[in-house]
């Protein structure tokens, strides 16, 4: 029941009010004049501080003379039902302003499990879920992220999808918004749309629809080495899941591992210089004083500098107390000294499979011996504890390739103990399961049954219990089964995102909150049949994201596929060009900095 | 040894205690302040704030004592020159040994913006008399807690819509805001739960009777 309670005694009464409040260190003050910019990511502040992109949009719009850029992250459950007990409606952090009072909303969409939170923040903002139900009185709401490879599913709710990049695009946008804005004929929502299309990303689901189709070319910044990076970044006021400043070695990988989305999304592949790198976090530890510098990128041990970053840095880095986190690290690439420069306390690693016939098939370039030479290195260092990931439901999977991860967990204790003489190694066994992903050249395969994969789950785990020390986590495939469906779905899911959130479903990505019974009732509703995304999809049918030109050509993808099947691997882009369809007239493997000897 | 007093007010006032640990740190790490380190495989900086203050009240009289060498003044200087907004800090004193701060803090005075019938606030005034006063405590835990706190309430000032009090702060706390919810329940008057601010903190003096902090720190 309503009980008109007032803003301050609402975050009087919610577990972690900071969230709510802005005003962290680097925030900028908002006059609430010029072009008005929500950036919403459907996560709770925690998650959606951690973001990379969602704090360099927002220092990206907000250095935009005329753009104020402010946030509004999905509330936690309390504030949710407060909210809604309320009437009150969902606002910003910076302003404490309605989201349907911006000029612009944007979302930042992540991954799939994040769709129905799309939905609870527009239903608690007031704004009609559907871009065809909402008039000029509403802000124009735009979509961006991973997800935007295909956009297909949530399409119908956003007036603009921005594909790729979003450093250059969204400031274009807001330029376009505030030229129409300025116009003797006033500001129309379908002149203004009509004219975005003509920004290069831009992607108008209204104007441009499965009837009638146009192709949308991918944005990505050409200059990766000068691109914006605001180094006075926000510093949350809550520990948050990523409590950490991160660089971005370089955007783009060279391995072409055919499952990863990424991997053929990021393309071309764009380094920055081993110099630029450390003068950004030198320029970091002063804007943020974070302990921890991620050097992110999609393989960390494939960045030709890094050695060269690690000794620069180290002399800053021990006199002012922070230290480098080295994330995604191949096993291929671990060398010791590494781990030696940068503070890490346990090895992770990512062998995908668990035979060397289903890493060929992968294209995961390791072999054993790789496995052992860096792992006996680790070892003699002083290494312990070891964090392995591996992914269930590949192509052409046996339960021979299962048993494999299971010989790699024992030989993985017999080095050890080779090594060291000692037998207190821990292995930590962590099963993803494959969903195929558009844009990789397992697009076209079936994601394998829940039930099988319970099966293989279960066989993996009882195999792995007499290994002492080690820990099997494997991966709920309800969860997985979802995100298969909207990965490659099309328009008709709308009605199925709208239909489960009216059934209740939301922050799905939370165990706790996930209701796998409501999405399957909202499929059954619609009249869907999740057949037709979760079987194979037949190489003659045109897929629902190929009006989308992301550079890999579809002749390519077939070819990687061919190739899976033949169990054999391409080689990195880093030793040729493949000829993927992304290259640069300048080649899009250039280095510019100082190479690790 | 340096022990800075500071604000917590704006946004920074919903910041839990820990996360304010954190960000003095990043504080001095982005001002460069050369800070001791614990030894250990997790080294962190030698900092050391005082009693928590409950998420949401405000504050211009919180401590952090921090291990440098640096000049006071110099530390004040830099530390406001990249601290967030809300945690200025606002005066600096170097002592010989460590304060303590955590462990000697007894009393704090809060004040907060009240309204009521004369009489009320008369009788109001009066609670330090009191042999036993039982308010709701309710804790996550608990939320039907009760307290008999009256041996925490020092003392009670109102003058000009102002009520200033002294409550039991350190291993033995009275939360302001509890404290004033039972006013508002008990007496009828109105209390603005949003201005309460901590406005001093004391130590046990020598003598028995309180110590104003900053009177301590000027003397350590």
């Amino acid at each position: 029941m309503k009980q008109n309670l007032t803003w301050k005694e609402i975050l009087r009464r919610v577990d972690k009010p900071a969230r709510y409040v802005g005003g962290e260190l680097n925030c900028p003050t908002m006059t609430g004049e010029g072009t008005r910019f929500c950036l919403c990511m459907p996560d709770i502040y925690e998650v959606g501080m951690s973001n990379l992109g969602v704090r360099l949009l927002y220092h990206r719009l907000n250095d935009e003379p005329g753009v104020e850029c402010e946030r509004c992250f999905t509330p936690a459950m309390d504030m949710v039902e407060l909210l809604r007990q309320e009437e009150m409606p969902l606002c910003s952090l910076e302003t404490h302003t309605p989201l349907k009072d911006f000029d612009l909303v944007g979302f930042s969409v992540q991954y799939e499990m994040l769709y129905s939170n799309i939905l609870l923040m527009l239903d608690l903002a007031g704004i009609p879920f559907r871009a065809s139900n909402r008039g000029e009185d509403y802000p124009i709401l735009i979509a961006g992220g991973p997800c935007a490879v295909n956009p297909e599913p949530y399409a119908d709710f956003f007036d603009i999808v921005n594909i790729g990049e979003g450093e250059e695009m969204l400031p274009e946008i807001t330029a376009l918004y505030a030229r129409h804005k300025a116009s003797a004929e006033g500001f129309n929502k379908q002149r203004f749309l009509e004219d975005a299309t003509h920004i290069e990303g831009v992607y108008v689901p209204a104007l441009n629809t499965p009837e009638h189709r146009s192709v949308v070319k991918k944005r990505y910044l050409a200059d990766f080495e000068h691109a914006y990076y605001p180094t006075a970044q926000l510093v949350a006021n809550l520990e948050v899941v990523h409590d950490r400043a991160m660089v971005e070695l370089y955007r783009g990988c060279a391995n072409g591992c055919r499952f990863c989305q990424a991997g053929f999304y990021y393309r071309p592949i764009r380094y920055r210089s081993a110099e630029r790198v450390a003068s950004l976090c030198h320029g970091l530890t002063d804007g943020t004083g974070y302990d921890e510098i991620s050097l992110g990128s999609l393989s960390t041990g494939d960045y030709p500098g890094l050695k060269k970053v690690l000794s620069t840095l180290k002399p800053e880095s021990e006199a002012r107390h922070y230290h480098l986190a080295l994330p995604s690290m191949r096993l291929d690439t671990f060398e010791g000294e590494f781990s030696s420069l940068a503070k890490t306390s346990s090895l992770t690693f990512a062998p995908e499979a668990g035979t060397q016939r289903l890493r060929d098939v992968i294209n995961k370039n390791i072999s054993d011996e790789d496995i052992n030479r860096s792992l006996t290195a680790a070892f003699l260092r002083g290494y312990n504890n070891v964090k392995l990931y591996f992914m269930l439901g590949l192509p052409t999977e046996t339960d021979e390739d299962l048993m494999g991860i299971v010989e790699i967990c024992s030989r993985i204790r017999r080095l050890y103990r080779e090594a060291t003489g000692r037998r207190d190694v821990t292995v930590s066994v962590s099963c993803a399961v494959l969903v195929p992903k558009p844009l990789t050249p397992f697009q076209w395969e079936a994601q394998i049954h829940p039930d099988e994969m319970l099966r293989r789950q279960l066989l993996v785990k009882n195999a792995l219990r007499p290994l002492k020390g080690v820990t099997f986590h494997y991966h709920d495939n309800t969860t997985s089964e979802l995100e298969a469906i909207f990965a490659r779905g099309d328009r008709k899911l709308s009605y199925v995102i709208e239909r489960a959130y009216e059934l209740g479903a939301c922050m799905d990505g939370w165990t706790e909150y996930f209701r796998y019974d409501l999405w399957k009732q909202a499929i059954r509703d619609c009249g869907i049949d999740e057949r037709e995304y979760l079987d194979a999809q037949p190489l003659d049918k045109p897929l629902p994201w190929e009006f989308i030109d992301c550079g890999v050509t579809r002749r390519y993808l077939e070819k990687e596929r061919e190739a899976a099947y033949a169990a054999t691997p391409t080689p990195s882009c880093n030793k040729g060009c493949r000829g993927c369809g992304c290259q640069t007239k300048e080649g899009c493997n250039r280095y510019n900095g100082e190479v690790d000897a | 040894m340096i022990t800075l007093r500071f604000e917590k007010q704006l946004a920074m006032r919903y910041v839990s205690h820990i996360d304010l640990l954190r960000h003095i740190e990043r504080t001095m790490r982005r001002a460069g302040v050369p800070v001791a380190f614990s030894q250990g495989f997790n080294p962190h900086m030698q900092l050391n704030l005082g009693v928590p203050l409950p998420v949401g009240v405000g504050s211009v009289c919180e401590y952090v004592t921090v291990d440098t060498e640096v000049d006071p003044h110099y530390l004040l200087t830099v530390y406001n020159r990249t601290a967030p907004k809300g945690l200025r800090a606002l005066q600096a004193w170097r002592t010989l040994k460590h304060p303590n701060m955590a462990g000697k803090t007894v009393a704090a005075t809060y004040t907060m913006a009240i309204r009521g019938e004369d009489e009320a606030l008369g009788a109001l005034a009066k609670l330090p008399e009191r042999q036993s006063w039982v308010i709701a405590y309710p804790s996550r835990k608990n939320p039907t807690a009760t307290r008999d706190v009256a041996a925490g309430v020092f003392g009670i000032q109102i003058a000009d819509g102002l009520l200033r009090a002294t409550l039991a702060s350190g291993n033995v706390t009275v939360r302001p805001d509890l404290f004033a919810e039972a006013l508002m329940q008990e007496f009828g008057v109105e209390i603005d739960l949003d201005s309460i601010l901590r406005t001093a903190q004391y130590v046990r003096g020598q003598d028995g009777r309180l110590l104003a902090a900053d009177t301590y720190l000027s003397n350590v």
